[in-house]
């Protein structure tokens, strides 16, 4: 299973940083940077948030890939 | 199946261990003299250079401290905010430099504690004041790194030196950041219930050749329950609603 974000994308198209961002969410750099990476898988609340400042969905921002199996 | 093998496996880890500590036992029973000869003559040497030995290991680690410290502001000097790998360096350097001082920190109470083993005889000033001086550098040098930290970092709060930092620290987190703290200390914990056990069988190894009194068992006795209860006790709590992650 895996999370996989468009973060980097809507955000480069919103002319925000990590910092602006994390600002806008009341979060730090280093998790906007960590859930970008896809070292962190944020709550609900924090995709909430995010997805909210882009004014789009949770789903649109965050896919969720369950792994093939055989 | 899979059980089975787990179970197996684990006894027979169980009965090689039981039969190596029997062989290494034994082996340092055989070689006593020796033993003890190179452990007294050890003693000898760190109480009798204690003082140059912790001048040379704490002023290296001062100096590095000083190095990174300095390197580090001067850096930070020159923040931009848009540049995303600045910030990540900036995070390795101010990780490293943390630990770091408090491992200097350390250092200095177990060269205090070596150095007043012969308080009444004849204990030598020098030794109180380096471990004042040294105590005081970490500190003003982890007061610093905060202050550096808190420039790269401004939702961050806490004074190191308000008792209270630890809480309003971890309070000024958020959720990544607290998740990196919790599964760290959980790390630490299961290294730490391995560190015990190994010091223990260390120590029951050491009494076959030399006395070691019964101190070394009651400290580490000690330190190994109370980091079970605290552990076992917070995790009772936690899983009666007291996570306070619903906010």
């Amino acid at each position: 299973m895996a999370l996989e974000n468009r973060l980097k994308e809507y955000r480069a198209r919103n002319n925000l940083n990590q910092s602006d961002l994390g600002k806008l969410v009341g979060a730090s750099r280093q998790t906007i940077s960590l859930i970008e990476r896809g070292d962190y898988s944020p709550s609900v609340v924090l995709a909430l948030k995010i997805a909210k400042v882009f004014g789009t969905t949770v789903e649109s921002l965050f896919l969720f890939e369950e792994e093939k199996t055989l | 199946m899979k059980k089975l093998n787990i179970t197996a496996k684990f006894f027979i880890i169980m009965i090689i261990s039981g039969i190596f500590g029997g062989i290494l036992g034994g082996t340092l029973s055989m070689g006593e003299a020796a033993i003890t000869g190179f452990f007294i003559k050890l003693e000898a040497f760190i109480l009798n250079y204690n003082l140059i030995i912790q001048s040379v290991i704490l002023g290296i680690s001062a100096l590095i401290i000083i190095i990174l410290y300095v390197t580090a502001k001067r850096k930070l000097s020159q923040l931009k905010e848009d540049e995303e790998a600045f910030f990540d360096g900036m995070d390795r350097r101010l990780n490293f430099l943390l630990p770091f001082i408090s491992v200097d920190m350390i250092f200095s109470f177990c060269f205090f504690g070596v150095s007043i083993i012969s308080f009444s005889e004849n204990f030598n000033p020098w030794a109180l004041i380096i471990f004042l001086g040294n105590i005081a550098f970490t500190l003003i040098m982890i007061t610093k790194v905060i202050k550096l930290t808190k420039v790269l970092y401004p939702e961050k709060k806490g004074n190191p030196l308000d008792f209270n930092f630890d809480k309003v620290w971890i309070e000024s987190c958020d959720e990544a950041e607290k998740y990196v703290v919790y599964k760290a200390a959980y790390k630490c914990y299961q290294f730490m219930n391995f560190a015990y056990s190994g010091a223990m069988i260390i120590s029951l190894l050491i009494s076959i050749i030399i006395n070691i009194g019964i101190y070394p068992y009651l400290l580490l006795g000690f330190l190994w329950i109370a980091q079970t209860l605290a552990y076992s006790v917070n995790a009772i709590k936690y899983q009666h609603g007291q996570l306070e992650n619903a906010r």
